[in-house]
């Protein structure tokens, strides 16, 4: 086997050289042209590769596009529950502005002139309390005597206890 | 004396009576506070699902970002990969004219 084809190889050298050697010109012109038979099948390889190349490209492209856009959509849901919050705080918000605040402050001021009552009652009171000799320490035995005089005259007739 | 008495009773009972409106008005007075407070709670919990969606958007901002960032470099790299092969293409089309032309200008001049 080897050695047939060996001779075919032997033979078309032969050939080729016979070719070369007595029509020089057309062998030139039939191995230009054999070159640019090559060349053009070289671009059509290149052609077919490049374009592979790009679909892979253009796959890449559509991939990444593809998950940026699902990025994106969920992003924009993100903003409109955050939106959605922000207007329910925002009415939450004026509510409180509206009708709690004016009682909050309603009930400070209420509570203020309650305390103000308060401390002048303390003072009536602490003034009443001041005055009254009992708490003053005086005489009590005379005090006793004062209270029953004063029981006399203010209900005539009537006997109060440890007053006799 | 007697009269003092009945005056300091007087003066006690004012006393309590206005502390007594003073723990109304203060019951109220917290009532207010309790629902200004819930109010606020609520507007907190808001604001912290609001912070915490604007976040998440943040960060599938960043993600969409980064994505487009590499659909960039993969066409510029396309770009530049096809603008080379163009300029080989120029050059092997140059090539094969002036082949060709020579060629040509050699049968025409029968050198073939």
């Amino acid at each position: 086997m080897a050695g047939r084809a060996r001779q075919i190889f032997k033979t078309a050298g032969g050939a080729v050289s016979h070719f070369v050697t007595t029509r020089p010109m057309s062998a030139l012109l039939v191995a230009v042209t054999l070159g640019a038979l090559a060349s053009v099948a070289w671009q059509f390889a290149g052609g077919v590769v490049s374009g592979a190349r790009s679909a892979i490209t253009s796959n890449q492209v559509q991939a990444t596009e593809a998950q940026s856009h699902e990025a994106q959509v969920q992003a924009g849901a993100a903003i409109a529950s955050a939106n959605e919050t922000a207007v329910e705080r925002k009415v939450n918000d004026q509510v409180r502005e509206r009708t709690i605040k004016p009682a909050v402050e309603q009930t400070a001021r209420e509570a203020a002139a309650a305390k103000e009552r308060v401390k002048g009652a303390r003072s009536n009171y602490e003034k009443a309390t001041n005055t009254n000799a009992l708490r003053r320490g005086d005489d009590l035995g005379a005090l006793h005597r004062r209270n029953c005089a004063d029981l006399a005259l203010l209900y005539p007739g009537e006997r109060f206890a440890r007053c006799q | 004396m007697l009269a003092q008495l009945v005056g300091e009773v007087k003066a006690g009972r004012e006393l309590v009576e206005a502390q007594r409106a003073e723990i109304a008005t203060l019951e109220k007075q917290l009532a207010a506070e309790k629902a200004n407070s819930a109010s606020l709670a609520t507007s907190y919990q808001a604001a912290e699902r609001e912070i915490e969606q604007l976040r998440r958007s943040v960060g599938f901002l960043e993600r969409a970002i980064t994505l487009n960032e590499q659909t960039i470099a993969v066409l510029k790299s396309d770009n530049e990969r096809l603008k080379g092969e163009a300029r080989k293409s120029r050059k092997r089309a140059v090539l094969a004219t002036l082949a060709a032309g020579g060629m040509l200008a050699a049968r025409v001049l029968g050198v073939f």
